[in-house]
């Protein structure tokens, strides 16, 4: 490879970590609880936790419980939770959505708290809680600056088969940096790539939908959504009949026997020009690009969608969501994509500490010298976006006892936005942030800890209670408490740099800048 | 004039047409492809050309970033710009 090719690839993926690393970071670690969010909406209401998997679900029955006459011909929409002993009816449109919650068991409306945790997380994964749709081009753009990062990374580390299980704890700071960030980097690659890959285009499929609408229905983006999705119901204002969803969810899954139904739609109930929609995921391969739609008047199919049996373009596309938020496989699987998403964040991280420690290099010591603004940065919010989720978590079971209702999902947030906001100040001020670090690692371990502790104390939950969710969610969070702990304990401390250190240091740069000349020519 | 070359052969002209320049190029070729995929239905077309848009972009991106100087790279992505850009109103146009 050309010199100058090399230097391209390598400015381009140090530029791109040290203007964009923080928010790669938001995004990738925010990925962390989003993948969880099914399980963690079961948790964070102990009503919901404790309910036992139905074993028939009645859709019409369903209905009636949760009083969805009310919502006249608007859209509202079925969630059958059946494994989980529950069904959702929720109407979003207008500025009060309502959301109802049907105990399968015996058909009664359930209150399950005002908890929002789950949703915090994973909006924060899909917009950063920017308004629509602007954080979703946000975070779809991030995407991009990660699918170029790993682009270049994987041009200029050429001597892959090394890297691959070279780790040297034992000499420079600097070294361990390197060789931990193209360690973890190339173990991380093909899970890193698709998650970049199908994050882009989750992102920005929004912003290109009326580019591609130009080419093939004149710029109308509504016909080009309704091609792909279906048709919606065009109300008439004329009542009408309407089919037993029961008997429709049963033809749904005859016309499509591999289809997991996880979300209906009802359009227009009880209208001459209604329409019920069964969407979801194919039982048995990569797509949620699956739906039938009816007419709710006479049952009459006038849309199916099967994914797995259209064009490679359609069934890539198909495959977009399941593969970015792990719709397949079982929960060992999204251990493997828990695991690999906490390792993309120390990648992540550790590109910027290189770059920092590589610029602080020929400074006499690091006592006296004010550290960089991006050290701060990267510390205190990647730091303090780690413990406010965990303060968050915790908060979520300390505020049951308050009932405080739907007010619980505002002051959840606020303690989000302002522990995150704490959490930063201390990584600003100072010239010790090695300490800061220590602190940080401390106070993210003891967070954790506590969300075990406000589970015990206020809900009476512990592990080997024989809830599945929260033995995996207690053993999740102690274990980060002790990884927390262990690198706190381990964190090497800043020598004062004499003059031997700095000549060491320019003599590992010029061996590393000659040895990757010699790679490239 | 000179002042005017020495700014579009500089590193921020450079790294505009790596952005920019190579996203609007993106586009024209998304349509492109769009427009001429001959196999499947519409949706399958409108897929061809979307999926891969980011890849796209990726590959223009570093092809501007590789050139000698900003002038070259906005010469490359220019020049695809034009092309399918050309190609992109003729078909949606001309040959409706």
């Amino acid at each position: 490879m050309k010199q100058r090719t090399h230097k391209v690839f390598y400015g381009t993926h140090t530029w791109l970590g040290v203007l964009a690393g923080i928010i790669l970071f938001v995004v990738t670690f925010s990925g962390f609880p989003a993948m969880f969010a099914h399980q963690l909406e079961n948790w964070q209401s102990p009503t919901l936790n404790q309910l036992q998997p139905a074993e028939s679900l009645d859709l019409d029955r369903l209905l009636t419980a949760a009083n969805s006459e009310e919502f006249a011909t608007d859209t509202f929409f079925v969630v059958p939770e059946a494994d989980q002993g529950y069904g959702m009816v929720a109407r979003f449109d207008g500025d009060d959505p309502v959301i109802r919650y049907v105990e399968l068991e015996n058909y009664q409306q359930i209150d399950i708290g005002g908890s929002e945790v789950a949703h915090i997380f994973e909006h924060l994964h899909t917009d950063l809680h920017l308004p629509r749709p602007f954080g979703r081009y946000f975070v779809g753009l991030a995407g991009m600056v990660m699918l170029l990062s790993i682009i270049a990374g994987i041009v200029i580390h050429s001597k892959w088969r090394k890297e691959f299980v070279m780790l040297r704890p034992k000499r420079s700071w600097r070294l361990l940096l390197t060789d931990q960030h193209k360690l973890l980097g190339l173990w991380t690659l093909p899970f890193s790539f698709i998650l970049a890959f199908t994050g882009t285009i989750l992102g920005l499929l929004g912003l290109i939908s009326p580019i591609l609408a130009v080419a093939k229905f004149d710029g109308d983006v509504a016909k080009a959504t309704v091609a792909v999705l279906g048709p919606r119901a065009e109300v008439v204002g004329q009542p009408a009949p309407v089919v037993s969803l029961n008997a429709l969810h049963q033809r749904a899954l005859t016309i499509q026997p591999e289809l997991d139904v996880t979300f209906i739609q009802v359009d227009g109930y009880g209208d001459e020009g209604g329409v019920v929609k069964f969407s979801g995921n194919h039982k048995n391969a990569l797509s949620n690009l699956q739906s039938v739609t009816f007419q709710l008047k006479d049952g009459a199919q006038i849309h199916q969608l099967n994914g797995v049996e259209k064009g490679p373009f359609q069934r890539i596309f198909a495959a977009v969501t399941p593969l970015h938020y792990v719709l397949f496989g079982d929960i060992a699987l999204k251990f493997f994509y828990a695991i690999s998403t906490l390792a993309l964040c120390a990648v992540i991280v550790s590109g910027n500490m290189i770059w920092l420690t590589k610029k602080k290099q020929g400074q006499v010591s690091t006592e006296t010298v004010n550290p960089h603004l991006l050290a701060r940065l990267t510390l205190g919010i990647c730091a303090g976006l780690v413990f406010s989720c965990a303060i968050t978590l915790g908060a979520s079971q300390w505020l049951l006892p308050m009932n405080l209702g739907e007010e619980q999902h505002h002051a959840e947030e606020a303690i989000f936005w302002a522990a995150w906001f704490i959490a930063v100040l201390p990584a600003l001020f100072g010239r010790d942030l090695h300490s800061r670090t220590r602190g940080y690692l401390a106070a993210i371990a003891v967070s954790l800890l506590s969300v075990v502790v406000a589970d015990a104390t206020i809900s009476q939950r512990w592990i080997g209670g024989g809830n599945d969710t929260v033995d995996g969610l207690h053993l999740t969070l102690i274990a980060l408490a002790l990884v927390c702990s262990y690198f706190g304990w381990r964190l090497p401390k800043p020598k004062a740099r004499g003059k031997a250190a700095i000549v060491q240091d320019r003599d590992n740069s010029a061996r590393e800048k000659f040895s990757a000349s010699a790679t490239s020519i | 004039m000179h002042w005017f070359k020495r700014t579009l052969d500089g590193n921020s002209s450079q790294i505009t047409a790596a952005i920019l320049g190579a996203f609007l190029t993106t586009i024209s070729l998304t349509i492109a492809i769009t427009l001429s995929w001959p196999f499947g239905d519409e949706v399958e077309q409108i897929f061809a050309g979307g999926v891969f848009f980011f890849v796209f972009w990726a590959a223009l991106f570093y092809w501007a970033l590789l050139a000698d100087g900003g002038l070259k790279a906005w010469v490359r992505v220019g020049s695809l710009l034009l092309a399918f850009g050309s190609y992109d109103v003729l078909s949606l146009t001309v040959f409706a």
